[in-house]
């Protein structure tokens, strides 16, 4: 599903180039739950952010979903992006002024979904994940971990292959981090790909795989 | 302190479009408010060139005052150190010394001189003996005269003039500040020289008056001074002194009274756009600082001092101020002339409006007030902040209560921009339907001069001046490219339009039978309608055969047929003018009608008009005409043909001023011209500053927004959809801006209908057109935040490692 060979990320500084990046091959199956785990600055959430099609200055090869993705222009990388990835954020970063059920929807309407298609895909998702009762309140009235499962709601609503998970408890409470990872747990067992940037070995146990970072390096 | 500012001036030129937004934002306001402090300066609060002018005081009543009428109020108002009467303007032909000129002189009791408490440059001032009946006359010049006519020539005193056939010497020449009203005055002289028949004429109240008070009396008592003493002549007096009361006021208010509402309106006007450009400042800066609040956070974080920091943000409001200030001033300099060229006329004292220290200083303090006090907004929204919370990318930059109140003030901008865009659109058309009226007349091709025969050498002598006009008509025929010439009393669009006239009915007429009317009577020397190219709709034009001595016939205007004759035709029928000296009728027959012209303003048709023969003239009505010629080519290139042409009938007769019909009419509707670019002017600038406003908010929400535009774009925002989110943004302010706008914008255009010629106030082109044009310049204003948007990183915009 995910094909990296080769991959390089780099910044020109004064100095000369400085490698955040370098020589990152790996592949991830559909149905993997992968930890991608390392010190601050190893470059965790770079690679994070190439897999999930949002960053697009490296070289190398990158195969998403059958597409090369190093050969795809900004377009069909973002209608690849739209079609195949979802994506959780350490803070949350639910968008304040729209309700539970607005932010759920957001993504909906980036896809160009009809509205009744919309309102019955985020009723759909709303009672999945139990929050009906919340749908018309601000991310400000929600505690941390109802805030990150609605970023998960989120993430899901439409339907990726893959989510991408940038510390997804990182701002949570030890219980609500273990909600929130019992939930990762239980959309890759439905058959969802996860990848995730973890700190915690615990985390990481709830995946099949761990891909350790060092200085850039896959260690 | 020069280090941070060394720091500044670098941030600055890294970030030119924020430096360039703001820069145009400051310049504005200080270009604006600078441009019209000098005027208000110059007219309002700049002290008269007089010494102690506090004391000055001028005599306010109804109608004028006779010279003996003043007489008797001097030893009734002991207040008063020194009192003068005066006429502003007075006209006298100078010949014999070089070519002969119309002078505009000013007729001043000697007492004047002292009153002002101005010596002359050189020579002497008028003294009281020059104003005695028999002295010699004499004449003091003004400093552009003695510059114009004499190239400053100081040997010119006890030389002789020519003034209206009677010689006067030169005694002084008064220095350049001493035209007290601005009225471009030549020369002073005496009563007794100049217009000896008002001396002693009670009824002749042709004459202003001032006065110097004594150091310390209040006002008030030579108020009451004057009151008592207009109380005795009223009763000694009635005839000519009935419900003539004086009343002084300070000679500053008697200047610049009319206009001080006016000014102060704008300076209102301009310390608004003063503001909103202040506003627009803060929010251009309060979305860098938004931008820069990690770098403000690390700086406090590392522990910098939060004064250390505010010295960092007010060094860039300083550099601001400096450029902005400095590029204010310059545009304020640039456009002061042209902004006087806009002014009506008659705004008093505009010699004084100069970009002196003063209104320099108020600019330079203007540019650092808003530039200072402007950075200060969001370095204390900065400073009051808790790094840590910026650090964690939780800071709230903006409370909503601001972010509402930067909204609100870019609805009020756009808002304003709008009344002020509809207001001179309305204005606008107004001035085009009164420049495309139909004249009556082909103003194209036709020039005028004005003269005036003088008493002195033409006396009564009705033969004379006939003759002299028919050859003056026939040199200004002779000149190559004129087709045609004739003589009139008096053109049309002449303010003083004509002679208004008692007209007796001897055939009465049909459709109103009424003894009398009032109508006006304009005499005429060649063929006049033809040259005009006004229609004869009815009967015949004049002819050669309309002599002195023939038939007397008249030609009468559409107005003045279709009110007495209805339908019917006037031809044949007799009316009668009274001779206004023994008041015996004079008898005309009717012989033709002409179709109406705009005689007097271009926003109506003449009054009822009979035109008549200036040959067949009963008595002098009056001395001044006008010769008319039509050309083949431009007619201001005969201007000096057309005054050699009146030298070869009389080499002492000056043309007083030559005129372009098509002039005249661009004259007439100037006062609407003037009104609509001003109104047109303060929307440019009413635009200019929306426009900054919408800019700012924008790209200001933009980095208060930049997080949740990198989360949309990971949710798979196209760059499309950010950009319509921002766009979408301006076009809502705009929207709302035009209909809180709209009311206003009809309460206005509906307030000025007094003024408004061919349109109404709801002319639905003028609003449609500012709302379209506000659209699409906010659209506009919106396009870099938006594109900026469209090209956001998400990566960045989610600050990731």
């Amino acid at each position: 599903m995910i094909s990296l060979r080769n991959v390089e990320k780099s910044y020109d500084l004064g100095g000369g180039k400085v490698y955040v990046l370098r020589r990152i091959s790996l592949d991830i199956k559909e149905g993997d739950f992968v930890s991608i785990m390392g010190p601050s600055g190893a470059g965790k959430s770079t690679l994070l952010h190439i897999l999930g099609l949002h960053d697009s200055a490296w070289t190398g090869e990158f195969d998403f979903v059958g597409a090369p993705v190093h050969k795809l222009g900004r377009k069909e990388r973002l209608d690849l992006q739209r079609k195949h990835v979802g994506f959780v954020f350490q803070s949350y970063h639910l968008l304040d002024d729209l309700t539970v059920y607005e932010n759920i929807e957001v993504p909906l309407t980036y896809r160009d979904v009809k509205k009744s298609e919309r309102q019955a895909i985020v009723a759909d998702v709303l009672d999945r994940f139990q929050i009906v009762g919340k749908k018309d309140l601000y991310p400000n009235q929600l505690s941390g971990g109802q805030q990150q499962l609605v970023g998960i709601a989120r993430a899901l609503v439409a339907s990726p292959k893959v989510i991408l998970a940038d510390e997804p408890t990182g701002n949570l409470h030890s219980d609500q981090g273990r909600e929130i990872m019992e939930l990762f747990k239980k959309l890759n067992d439905e058959g969802t790909t996860i990848v995730q940037v973890t700190h915690s070995e615990t985390n990481a146990s709830y995946g099949s795989r761990v891909i350790r970072l060092k200085d850039g390096w896959m260690a | 302190m020069l280090r941070d500012l060394g720091l500044a001036w670098r941030r600055l030129r890294k970030s030119p479009g924020f430096a360039s937004a703001a820069v145009g934002a400051l310049a504005l306001g200080v270009g604006v408010s600078t441009a019209v402090f000098s005027i208000v300066d110059g007219v309002l609060l700049k002290p008269l060139p007089f010494p102690e002018p506090e004391r000055l005081v001028m005599m306010t009543r109804e109608g004028d005052v006779s010279i003996p009428d003043g007489k008797d109020w001097r030893p009734a108002a002991p207040s008063f150190e020194s009192m003068a009467l005066f006429l502003r303007s007075w006209t006298l032909d100078l010949t014999g010394d070089g070519e002969p000129v119309r002078v505009a002189a000013s007729v001043v009791e000697p007492e004047y001189f002292r009153v002002l408490t101005a010596a002359p440059q050189l020579g002497r001032p008028l003294r009281d003996e020059d104003d005695q009946p028999g002295a010699p006359h004499v004449a003091v010049l003004s400093h552009a005269f003695w510059q114009r006519r004499f190239g400053g020539d100081r040997g010119v005193l006890g030389r002789s003039l020519t003034l209206s056939d009677e010689p006067a010497t030169i005694v002084g020449v008064m220095g350049p500040d001493f035209d007290f009203f601005g009225d471009d005055v030549d020369l002073w002289m005496a009563p007794a020289a100049a217009t000896p028949f008002f001396v002693h004429e009670r009824g002749s109240n042709n004459f202003d008056a001032i006065g110097r008070l004594k150091a310390g009396v209040p006002l008030a008592r030579a108020q009451a001074e004057m009151m008592a003493v207009s109380r005795a002549l009223e009763a000694q007096y009635p005839r000519s002194n009935r419900g003539k009361l004086v009343v002084p006021i300070a000679a500053t208010e008697f200047l610049t009274g009319s206009v001080r509402p006016v000014l102060l309106a704008l300076l209102a006007a301009v310390l608004v756009v003063v503001v909103v450009s202040g506003a627009n400042l803060a929010s251009l800066l309060l979305a860098r600082s938004a931008a820069r609040r990690d770098e403000f956070a690390v700086r406090l974080a590392l522990g910098a001092g939060r004064r250390r920091l505010l010295n960092q943000i007010l060094a860039e409001g300083l550099v601001l101020a400096l450029l902005g200030g400095g590029l204010g001033l310059f545009c304020a300099w640039a456009s002061l002339d042209a902004l006087l060229a806009l002014a009506p006329a008659d705004l008093p004292r505009q010699d004084a409006v100069v970009l002196d220290a003063r209104v320099f200083a108020f600019g330079a303090s203007a540019s650092l007030l808003l530039g200072l006090v402007f950075s200060l907004v969001p370095a204390l929204q900065v400073i009051g902040s808790d790094p840590g919370l910026f650090l964690k990318g939780a800071g709230k930059g903006v409370r909503p209560a601001e972010h509402r109140a930067l909204g609100l003030i870019v609805v009020a901008e756009v808002a304003l921009a709008f009344v002020l865009l509809a207001g001179g659109g309305v204005l606008l058309q107004s001035f085009r339907e009164l420049s495309g009226v139909a004249l009556g007349f082909e103003p194209r091709g036709t020039l005028g001069g004005e003269l005036s025969l003088p008493r002195s050498r033409y006396g009564e002598d009705r033969e004379k001046q006939t003759r002299t006009i028919a050859a003056l008509v026939d040199e200004a025929r002779a000149l190559p490219g004129v087709t045609a010439a004739a003589y009139a009393i008096a053109a049309p669009l002449d303010r003083r339009g004509g002679l208004g006239g008692t007209v007796l009915f001897q055939t009465p007429p049909p459709a109103r039978p009424v003894p009398q009317t009032g109508a006006r009577v304009r005499l005429l020397h060649g063929d006049y309608f033809g040259l005009m190219q006004t229609k004869i709709v009815a009967g015949r034009n004049f002819t050669p055969d309309d002599r002195a001595g023939s038939e007397p016939v008249a030609i009468v205007n559409e107005r003045f047929a279709r009110t007495y004759w209805g339908t019917q035709s006037p031809l044949g029928a007799r009316v009668a003018y009274r001779d206004f000296h023994d008041g015996t009728p004079f008898s005309m027959t009717i012989v033709g009608v002409v179709e109406d012209v705009r005689g007097i303003t271009l926003g109506a048709p003449d009054f009822r008009t009979i035109f008549t023969p200036y040959e067949q003239r009963r008595v002098n009505w009056q001395a001044w005409g006008n010769v008319l010629v039509r050309t083949e080519g431009d007619p201001s290139q005969l201007r000096r043909a057309l005054q050699e042409a009146v030298w070869r009938v009389d080499p002492q007769l000056p043309l007083a001023r030559t005129y372009t019909m098509a002039g005249r009419v661009e004259e007439h509707s100037a006062r609407e011209r003037f009104s609509a670019l001003l109104v047109l002017l303060f929307a440019g600038v009413g635009l200019v500053v929306a426009v900054q406003g919408v800019y700012a908010v924008l790209a200001f929400l933009l980095e208060e927004r930049r997080r949740e535009l990198g989360v949309r774009l990971a949710l798979g925002a196209r760059a499309s959809d950010l950009a319509r989110l921002v766009a979408g943004q301006g076009a809502l302010l705009a929207a709302t801006g035009v209909v809180l706008g709209f009311p206003l914008a009809v309460l206005s255009a509906w307030a000025m209908t007094e003024v408004l010629y061919g349109v109404a106030w709801t002319d639905p082109g003028s609003y449609a057109g500012a709302a379209v044009l506000l659209f699409a310049i906010a659209l506009t204003a919106s396009a870099i935040p938006a594109w900026r948007a469209a090209r956001l990183d998400p990566v960045r915009a989610l600050r990731l490692d």
